[in-house]
């Protein structure tokens, strides 16, 4: 296993020399963290502190309540027989048993107070008394300045015996030891405070440090990722979310350094691909030119060679009009020379009739061997185009196969304007005619038509001609017609067709003389569309 | 074959050093003479402080308690007993002068000791004989308080306390004192310290009341030896007691007694003592046990 160049590693924080780390999450947290605890321990001091108070003061009031009701029940008898001595001996023994009594003044309805504390005592004019008895009707109690400074505890309480008042009695508790619970209270609060904000430091540190850490570790690692630095892993070991969270995110890292691996190899590989693509375009290049030398040649020797095959299509079908031409010659000649024979035998044969029949016969000969000129002259291989009307480039062709279309009993109209001109090869494009009268004539001849019929249409359109050869024939299915311009195509019988004439005659129309040849069914049969300019 | 044996003790006992008998402190206290105090934790303090003032010396020490000063004499006679601590009156009349070594002594910063006479100022009884037919308080069990006032009475007019006035006896010398104040009675022979004490708590007791005789000593308390009692061991007491405000024990003595500090004193302190108890055996006509 390759160990990550790259690792983040949760650091102990105890070993961590920066103390706080610069990380607004981490201060969040500790800021938050710290502040909601010593708030929540002054907000408990302000609150326990009322309640001690008050819990403080029930305390103080039990005492002197039972410190009242010991020293009146111990005083009833002396009270009600004035016997202050005793009163005095008694209530200066309390005062010296109990040090938080700090005095107490018995002011009776009648007679002398006595006043007492810790200090000495004193007997009193009921005038000069702080308190009267017709004043305290009921108890009273609060917390007095001191005139020795700090504050005392005062409760008085009438003194009553079977209901009768006998007069009103006050003790003064000494409050230090409240004041020192209060003060020891508030001490303990602040050191808790203080204890709480000097534990605050190290836990909240700790807390904040062990909450944002590994969260920082982790963005930090992602920030890592993200400028690309896909051997980045994330070294924390714990186990909850963050632990979990590392865990996908070391997972996620992975992946991504697996698949941009992959990608890398890929990219690689188009690499070498692309390269040896090159060095093969470098190479085609190179040969390029070569390549197309031998493609053009080959493509003009396989022209060549449609064009021979053309034309020794084109010479069958010279031979086979010519054998038409010559069908009705021949049979005329061989009843000339009947007619000689049968003369002769019958004796009727004279120098007149010898020469009519001789002239007949000749001029059947002229007449063939005129019929061998025209054909040769319409298939002479014109080289240079020239201007030529076409109502008579169309008529010679149809004379070509006049006898043939005779022979199939096949009608052929021709409706062409006498003015039109174009300009081209005439021997090309006559074998353009010838070539779709032809296809025609079989269409038309396939499709057993019992009256078949081709039509031959030309008429100026704008700066156009079209020519249109028509016929009611079979016409083309879908897939023929897709495919009947290309060459060695045929769907005639095999020995019948070549294959190439409409890939020719296209070829004429459409390379040299700059038109344009569509195939298209007719509602009976198809049509063959010459666009030509003018 | 167990008297063989108690008796080889006893001879071991009797042949032992006189150093090593020395080293034992055996204090008697009569109880009587201490007021206020719950007597319990008074045996427990005595017994506390005897260990104290044994140990600073290496002195095994031990408290006993008495309530009957002629047990109490026997024993230190007999050589139980080698520190009494009594009332001064009560030694008198059961010791000799020269049945008793120096001892110590409880006393108080400032004022002396004494006996003090009281009546209210407003009365008008400006001499003892003005007491006639009045109510007069002194201390119970207090053979000082008894003996003085009868002398006085016997001085001062011949006749017997009980045909002058009504002789009351109270239990503190602050109840006397106060009942004097506020006129409950006419008289009372209080303790000076204790009227001074009474007086520093309320001084309206001095402008009220006035001092009509006055009988003055060195203490109430002492601490004395029997004259037959080791030297060494007796200096090594008398300085360990001496050393009473700086302990714990011996302040809880100091204040069992009422007394501020102690003091050395020799056997004639008690003088006034024994002439009272002359005077007292002069008028009753009896002889004194010992003197």
């Amino acid at each position: 296993m390759v160990r990550p160049q790259s690792e983040e590693k949760l650091t102990q924080p105890w070993l961590s020399f920066r103390l706080l780390p610069a990380n607004r999450m981490f201060i969040r947290v500790f800021g938050v963290f710290g502040s909601l605890l010593l708030a929540m321990t002054i907000l408990y001091g302000l609150l326990i502190i009322p309640l001690q108070r008050d819990s403080l003061l029930k305390v103080l009031y039990s005492q002197a309540t039972t410190v009242s009701r010991s020293i009146i029940q111990a005083s009833s008898d002396a009270m009600l027989t004035d016997d202050f001595g005793f009163v005095v001996e008694h209530n200066l023994q309390v005062l010296q048993n109990n040090k938080s009594i700090q005095s107490v003044l018995i002011v009776p309805s009648r007679g002398s107070a006595l006043s007492m504390a810790t200090s000495g005592w004193e007997m009193l004019q009921t005038a000069e008394a702080p308190i009267k008895p017709a004043d305290y009707e009921v108890e009273s109690y609060r917390i007095v300045d001191s005139p020795e400074g700090g504050t005392r505890y005062r409760y008085i309480t009438p003194i009553r015996f079977s209901g009768v008042s006998w007069g009103v009695m006050q003790i003064d508790f000494d409050t230090s030891e409240y004041e020192a619970n209060i003060d020891e209270m508030y001490r303990q609060i602040v050191y808790i405070s203080l204890f709480t904000l000097l534990a605050i430091l190290p836990i909240g540190y700790f807390f904040a440090l062990w909450l944002t850490r590994p969260i920082a570790t982790i963005s930090r690692a992602a920030s890592r990722v993200a400028s690309g630095e896909l051997d980045t892993h994330v070294g924390i070991d714990r186990n909850d979310e963050i632990g979990d969270l590392s865990h996908s995110f070391n997972q996620m890292v992975q992946a991504l350094a697996e698949n941009r691996r992959q990608l890398e190899n890929v990219n690689l590989d188009l690499e070498i691909k692309v390269t040896e693509r090159t060095q093969e375009l470098d190479e085609l290049n190179r040969t390029l030119d070569q390549r197309v030398r031998n493609e053009i040649a080959k493509r003009k020797e396989q022209e060549q060679l449609l064009i021979h095959q053309s034309r020794l299509a084109a010479m069958g079908e010279m031979i086979g009009a010519i054998a038409h031409q010559w069908r009705q010659p021949l049979n005329a000649l061989s009843l000339v020379i009947q007619n000689i024979h049968m003369q002769y035998r019958t004796r009727q044969l004279s120098e007149d009739s010898m020469q009519a029949l001789q002239d007949k016969a000749q001029q059947l000969i002229q007449r063939m061997s005129q019929t061998i000129d025209e054909f040769r002259n319409f298939f002479k291989p014109g080289k240079h185009a020239e201007s030529f009307n076409l109502a008579e480039a169309i008529q010679a062709a149809a004379d070509i196969l006049e006898g043939m279309f005779k022979n199939h009993n096949i009608e052929l109209a021709i409706d062409c304007p006498a003015d039109i001109d174009l300009h081209g090869v005439p021997g090309e494009f006559s074998q353009v005619i010838l070539n779709l009268l032809g296809n025609a004539r079989d269409a038309v001849l396939t499709a057993q038509q019992p009256r078949p019929k081709i039509v031959i249409r030309a008429q100026t359109v704008a700066d156009q001609v079209q020519i249109d050869v028509e016929d009611n024939g079979t016409g083309f299915d879908e897939n023929t017609l897709n495919k009947i311009f290309e060459p060695y195509f045929t769907t005639k019988a095999e020995g019948k067709g070549t294959g190439i004439g409409l890939y020719m005659s296209k070829t004429i129309i459409e390379n040299n003389m700059h038109g344009n040849l569509v195939a298209s069914n007719l509602a009976q049969g198809a049509r063959l569309r010459i666009t030509l300019p003018v | 074959m167990k008297s063989a044996i108690a008796l080889l003790a006893f001879l071991i006992v009797l042949c032992t050093p006189a150093s090593r008998a020395a080293d034992i402190l055996n204090m008697g206290f009569y109880l009587p003479g201490i007021r206020d105090a719950n007597l319990a934790d008074v045996k427990i303090t005595l017994q506390l402080w005897a260990e104290e003032v044994g140990r600073a010396h290496g002195i095994a020490a031990t408290a006993y308690t008495y309530t009957d000063m002629a047990a109490l004499y026997h024993n230190s006679m007999g050589g139980k007993i080698n520190l009494i601590v009594a009332p001064g009156m009560e030694i008198a009349e059961t010791f000799a002068p020269e049945e008793l070594a120096p001892g110590f002594v409880g006393k108080h910063y400032g004022t002396g000791e004494g006996l003090a006479l009281i009546v209210r100022a407003s009365d008008g009884i400006r001499q003892f004989g003005d007491l006639r037919g009045k109510k007069v308080l002194h201390l119970s069990h207090d053979r000082l308080s008894s003996v003085y006032l009868e002398n006085q009475c016997r001085q001062h007019t011949g006749a017997a306390c009980a045909d002058l006035f009504q002789v009351i006896e109270e239990k503190r010398n602050n109840q006397a004192i106060h009942k004097v104040f506020f006129g409950q009675a006419d008289a009372a022979l209080v303790s000076i310290s204790a009227l001074h004490a009474a007086t520093e708590l309320n001084p309206q007791i001095r402008q009220r009341l006035h001092h009509l005789l006055e009988w003055k000593t060195s203490s109430l308390s002492y601490g004395m030896m029997p004259a037959r009692t080791d030297k060494g061991l007796r200096d090594r007491v008398l300085k360990s007691a001496m050393k009473a405000t700086t302990t714990v024990r011996g302040k809880q003595i100091l204040e069992l007694f009422k007394t501020d500090y102690m003091e050395r004193v020799d056997s004639h302190e008690l003088t006034p003592y024994w002439q009272l108890h002359r005077e007292h055996q002069a008028w009753s006509g009896r002889k004194a046990r010992k003197n």
